[in-house]
């Protein structure tokens, strides 16, 4: 059974088409906006349906021809966009384009509320076209492409309504899917170069030999953990989701953040796994891999369940709930990874968790986003009682509700028990300790999952209307059918979890080389054990005694400190000081250098003084000299008066006197020599450094500028010119 | 000694001859002083561009001029690089010239203005065309000067400061070209640039002398080539008037600069060289990547528009020097088409942030919220060079960030890698801002049809912005033969 499928290749335009004709599409939508509104809407409709089309035939395809491939050459030559469809990504695919349909179906009448709508649907498309392409690539690069074509184009989605928060949440979106975007390209990089291959195959034979292979995977996580919401990543998610349009935050919330999923699950469970099945010894990295990963899907599912059950915003509570449950979904990777060889249950229960986080959390966040546009109000505080109003919504907003919870007959309990049995079989196999406890948290955000959900359901539909609540008009038909058949794929799904399990899991798993014996165990899954019912039992009663609890204290209104946040805590001293450190170093550099080279002309004229003041010094006790010489010979006329009277001596006092005028004339010319000379030097120095432009009284300091310089400059210019024309006359 | 090609001396004569007619119009002879600047840089463009077909064809072309005595003269010689750097040059002066005429419209002096802005064309031209460090010199110190009363044109007292630090920082460099001249004509009795370099043959017995005269050159081309710590000069001169700031200090004497570096890596120096010096080539690496990464750090504490994008410069200039010392064929070829790519698209940037000038009197960055709801076209030019610079797909930029990547990692330095990506983050977090707040922002700009800047300045903005996605789109029949051209002489 295992691999027998994969052996076949098709070859098909299919994967080319759903990923470049939503991006090509693009183009036409200001066209067709110009005739009308109507056009437009019709022509995204048009797109987004063939699409799905496109892709429930790739679909079919896929699980009964094997895996299908095609290629598409772009820009280089040597990298073309390499499109290889498996099982999983067409699982992805196909769930995608679905709710993007549905998306399109519902922002036709929300969407009438906001402005700017051809940029929207433009880069509705072009998204489309992004997140679709990254599940049908076949290499990294491929991948990273249309990944960073999501990244930027969804960006415009998040910002849509252009006001202070959206920007502010917007460019934290950017600047963190831009960073994301390059870890995976450093990775990827890294990865050609060593290998030769960006292909999303099983190479850990050779990833093992890379000495960078740990900081690689680091690399791959994080870049696909930001898309993901991975604590501690998550900074952007419940800041961006909640201010896009209600269809933008369904498909951010519901699809995008399955990228980053989707992503490490082909790193964990394809890249870094061994070629050959046989080398068992291998699994060891992948398992440590997995560990590492099972642990921060724990740690993202109870931080921001959590979270989820102090917000006031619905649809901020909804962003932490989406990232509470990629909790899950990244503990499904991780234990898949962990168990390797084993896995078929953890990779079962991630696929189908995927699918069924979809539809509900896609779904609550149009139902909410449907109430926000009929009452113009988010705060749960200030909702309550629509249950009148809004009907259809109300009913499938619990069935999704109790989705989500895990309420067996509805969707989230299929997948959540695949999930459970999982990491049951993590610490059974591995005998852990760790992973027990592990199972345990899992129990509790379970509880706390039911608790912030109900708390949200009873705060909007339920309870008494709270004054000044007004509602206009009622949900139309086109999202009622949104609704309805969202609910109807969240029943469908929770009744029939065995279809389920044969019809889409097991091929999916089936196509991975995994043990038989396990293989078989997760078709054999028992959905309705007793002791599964048991547990849900356990946390339903557990979510009740929160609910209460939390109620009565009025603890779930209370807002969380600043200062207990990972932002505060962590990224923001980071960035500051990662900031600080570099302006501050390069601007002590450009400071010193500076003064370096602009205070050399004043340095070397301080140069000058000084020397000048040396002369003066020298040359002074060069002209006391004679002075003293003069006195002391004065002196000892007068003692030759007084003393001794002798012609010898007449005679010598002559000489000296004679002597002494001399010496006087010589010094005299010595100093104007002296003088003159220091003068020039002066001068010269004062002339060449009269670039220094701080005013000191002195006007040429300032008057080098372009008025005088230019008759200077034609000498140079005339004299370069002569130079060149005799030469020129010389050669000929 | 032929003159069956004398391209060079054309382009270097015609535009002094040019300058002189300029400066003997009169100030009010507007139409005629534009006549003659645009016909004299025209000429230097078709000069410079009918050489392509020799030179492709592995043709010498030499012209030695004078010899002062033995091995120091003033000698033309074309060379692929060469060609190269005075193709973009003089290209980019044709555009510049016609947003020039529309820029200066309204300022004082004009007449000055054309005619160092003309006259710093031979000095670039005589850059690229120089067959020896002696010539090459000489024109650099006279690209210097020349360009000097264009920085302070303004008249201000700024502006005077930024002229004097211009000029010290430029003759500073040049006095260090200078002294390794001697020191090289010394050693080897020749200062001509050979394909495999001069110094190749003297290296084993001189070594200190050799790393002396490296370090000689490197730093005073790396003054004009804005590594760090040597930096400083060039935000200072901003201020500058914007085509001046667009031509000179994002194309001509920063890439006169770069491609210093390059002549005397790949001419002086040679490649198996510095191979063997490769321990100074790692510290020299360690200074450019810490210029790539705190220029771009300080790039983003910029408020003012052309400040923010001369740091970026300063990363981008990071960016060539570290594909060439990377010293392997796929990191140099990177390198050089970079000297292209960002020449086009920042050229583009600074053309846009002076129609903002013009148009709307603004200078901040927070000033400039909503800016694209009235100047559409600048500001779609404005994103096309950012984004091409900051590596998004189909424009310029990512051809050669790829290049130089790959070439990182075949000269087994990933870690080179790294800080391209790490900067390629620190780029976006700089210009993405300026994007997102002229077209998303509520700003006090209204829509107003019909009031771009001037078709003058228009008209060549939008063009280099076409030909920076062409660039991209068709890099293999654009700009890639020419480098590989070059890449031929060297490996």
């Amino acid at each position: 059974m295992n691999g027998a499928a994969t052996e076949n290749f098709i070859t098909s335009g299919l994967p080319l088409a759903i990923a470049l004709v939503p991006i090509l599409a693009a183009a036409l939508v200001p066209l067709a906006g110009r005739f009308g509104d109507r056009y437009r809407n019709i022509l995204v409709l048009l797109i987004t349906g063939l699409v799905l089309v496109f892709s429930v035939s790739l679909l079919r395809q896929v699980f009964v021809q094997g895996e299908v491939l095609s290629q598409f050459s772009v820009g280089f030559g040597d990298l073309p966009l390499y499109f290889r469809v498996d099982r999983l990504g067409a699982v992805f695919n196909l769930i995608s384009a679905l709710v993007w349909f549905l998306a399109t179906v519902f922002s036709l009448s929300y969407m009438t509320h906001e402005s700017r709508h051809n940029r929207y649907y433009v880069f509705y498309l072009l998204t489309l076209g992004g997140c679709l392409g990254v599940f049908l690539t076949a290499d990294l690069f491929s991948l990273f492409f249309f990944f960073e074509i999501m990244s930027f184009a969804s960006y415009l989605l998040v910002i849509h309504t252009q006001s202070e928060e959206a920007m502010k949440a917007g460019r934290l979106y950017l600047y963190l899917g831009v960073f994301g975007g390059l870890c995976i390209l450093a990775a990827a990089i890294m990865i050609y170069w060593f290998t030769g291959t960006v292909e999303l195959t099983p190479m850990l034979e050779q990833l093992l030999l890379l000495p960078a292979r740990t900081l690689v995977a680091i690399l791959l996580v994080i870049g696909f953990g930001i898309k993901a919401g991975m604590v501690p990543l998550h900074i952007w998610l419940p800041k961006a989701h909640p201010v896009a349009p209600a269809p933008a935050s369904a498909l951010l919330s519901g699809i995008m953040i399955k990228t980053g999923a989707y992503g490490i699950a082909r790193v964990a469970t394809v890249i870094y796994t061994p070629e050959a099945a046989e080398t068992a010894g291998l699994w060891a990295y992948t398992q440590q891999m997995g560990f590492v990963l099972i642990w921060f899907g724990i740690l993202t599912m109870s931080t921001a369940a959590f979270m989820a059950l102090f917000q006031g915003n619905a649809k901020r509570l909804l962003a932490y709930s989406s990232v509470s449950q990629m909790g899950y979904i990244l503990m499904g990777i991780g234990a898949a990874a962990y168990l390797g060889f084993e896995g078929p249950m953890a990779l079962g229960g991630f696929t189908l968790h995927v699918v069924n986080h979809a539809f509900f959390k896609a779904g609550m966040f149009m139902m909410v986003g449907a109430v926000y546009f009929r009452t113009g109000e988010i705060e749960l505080s200030r909702l309550g009682g629509l249950w009148r109003d809004f009907p259809v919504t109300t009913v499938v907003f619990l069935f999704a509700a109790m989705g989500i919870a895990g309420i067996p007959l509805l969707n989230g309990y299929t997948s959540k028990v695949l999930l459970h049995h999982a990491i049951v079989e993590a610490y059974e196999l591995h005998d852990s300790y760790a992973l027990y406890i592990a199972e345990r948290i899992f129990m509790l955000t379970g509880a706390m999952t039911t608790c912030y959900i109900a708390r949200l359901f009873s705060s909007i539909f339920l309870g008494e209307k709270p004054a000044g609540l007004t509602v206009k008009g009622r949900e139309p038909w086109n999202e009622r059918l949104v609704f309805l058949t969202i609910g109807s794929a969240i029943i469908f799904i929770g009744t029939n979890p065995f279809l389920m399990l044969r019809e889409l899991v097991g091929p999916v798993v089936g196509s991975f080389p995994f043990d038989d014996y396990r293989f078989n165990y997760l078709m054999n899954t028992d959905f309705w054990d007793v002791h599964d019912l048991q547990g849900m039992a356990a946390i339903v009663a557990m979510a009740a005694v929160f609910l209460v609890a939390g109620n009565r204290t009025a603890l779930f209104t209370r807002k969380l400190p600043y200062w207990l946040s990972i932002e505060y805590l962590l990224y923001s001293p980071l960035v500051r000081a990662v900031m600080f450190i570099y302006t501050r170093s390069g601007r002590i550099l450009e400071l010193s250098v500076d003064s370096f080279y602009i205070q050399s002309p004043r340095l070397l004229t301080y140069y000058c003084i000084s020397g000048q003041i040396i002369d003066d010094t020298v040359n002074s006790g060069f002209y006391a000299t004679p002075i003293l010489l003069e006195k002391t010979s004065a002196g000892a006329s007068y003692l030759e008066d007084q003393v001794i009277r002798s012609t010898g001596m007449q005679i010598i006092y002559i000489a000296a006197n004679v002597w002494n005028t001399i010496y006087d004339l010589w010094a005299a010319l010595i100093k104007s020599i002296f003088v003159s000379i220091g003068r020039a030097l002066r001068n010269i120095f004062m002339f060449l450094f009269k670039f220094d432009y701080s005013s000191r009284g002195d006007e040429r300091f300032q008057t080098f500028s372009i008025s005088n310089i230019d008759f200077d400059l034609y000498i140079v210019l005339i004299v370069i010119g002569a130079i060149l024309v005799t030469s020129l006359l010389y050669l000929l | 000694m032929n003159l069956a090609y004398p391209q060079p001396i054309i382009a270097v004569l015609v535009p002094v001859i040019g300058a002189i007619i300029i400066r003997f119009l009169d100030e009010d002879q507007v139409r005629e002083r534009h006549m003659v600047a645009l016909f004299s840089i025209g000429i230097v463009f078709l000069a410079v561009a009918s050489m392509l077909p020799a030179v492709l064809a592995e043709r010498v072309i030499e012209l030695r001029m004078i010899e002062f005595f033995e091995g120091l003269g003033i000698y033309f010689k074309i060379d692929p690089l060469g060609l190269v750097f005075g193709l973009v040059s003089s290209t980019l002066w044709v555009f510049a010239t016609v947003y020039s005429i529309g820029y200066m419209a309204h300022e004082h002096d004009q007449r000055n203005y054309f005619v160092f802005f003309v006259l710093s064309c031979s000095a670039a031209m005589g850059v690229a065309f120089a067959g020896n460090l002696f010539t090459l010199y000489i024109f650099y110190e006279y690209l210097a000067i020349c360009t000097y009363p264009l920085v302070v044109h303004a008249g201000t007292a700024e502006s005077v400061k930024a002229g004097i630090k211009y000029i010290s920082y430029s003759l500073g460099g040049g006095a260090l070209v200078f002294i390794s001249i001697f020191m090289i004509h010394d050693l080897v009795g020749t200062l001509d640039f050979m394909p495999g370099g001069i110094l190749g043959g003297v290296a084993g017995d001189s070594r200190t002398l050799v790393m002396i005269i490296f370090i000689l050159l490197i730093a005073g081309f790396g003054t004009k080539a804005a590594i760090m710590p040597l930096h400083s000069w060039l935000p200072g001169a901003m201020v500058a008037p914007t085509p001046v700031s667009a031509l000179l200090h994002a194309v001509a004497i920063v890439k006169a600069g770069v491609f210093g570096i390059a002549r005397v890596f790949f001419s002086i120096f040679g490649r198996e060289l510095l191979v063997d010096m490769n321990m100074i080539i790692n510290i020299l690496a360690v200074f450019v990547c810490f210029t790539i990464i705190v220029g771009s750090f300080m790039a983003i504490k910029q408020t003012v528009l052309k400040l923010r994008l001369a740091y970026s410069t300063i990363g981008q200039l990071g960016y060539i020097t570290l594909g060439v010392l990377l010293l392997t064929p796929a990191g140099v070829l990177g390198g050089l088409v970079h000297i292209i790519n960002h020449a086009v698209l920042k050229i583009t940037l600074f053309f846009c942030a002076g129609m903002i000038i013009t148009v709307t009197g603004k200078k901040n960055l927070d000033q400039l919220h909503g800016v694209g709801r009235q100047l559409p076209l600048t500001m779609l030019a404005f994103s096309i060079g950012a984004l091409g610079l900051m590596g998004v797909m189909p424009i310029a930029g990512y051809i050669s960030k790829y290049y130089i990547l790959t070439g990182s990692l075949d000269a087994g330095l990933p870690i080179f890698a790294y800080v391209i990506l790490g900067s390629t983050l620190l780029n976006a977090i700089y210009y993405l801002p300026i994007i997102v707040s002229a077209f998303f922002k509520e700003g006090e700009f209204e829509k107003q049809p019909g009031y771009e800047a001037p078709l003058t300045m228009l008209v060549p903005t939008i063009a280099l912005a076409v030909a920076g996605i062409l660039f991209g789109l068709f890099a293999n029949y654009t700009t890639i033969p020419f480098i590989e051209a070059v890449l031929k002489t060297i490996f």
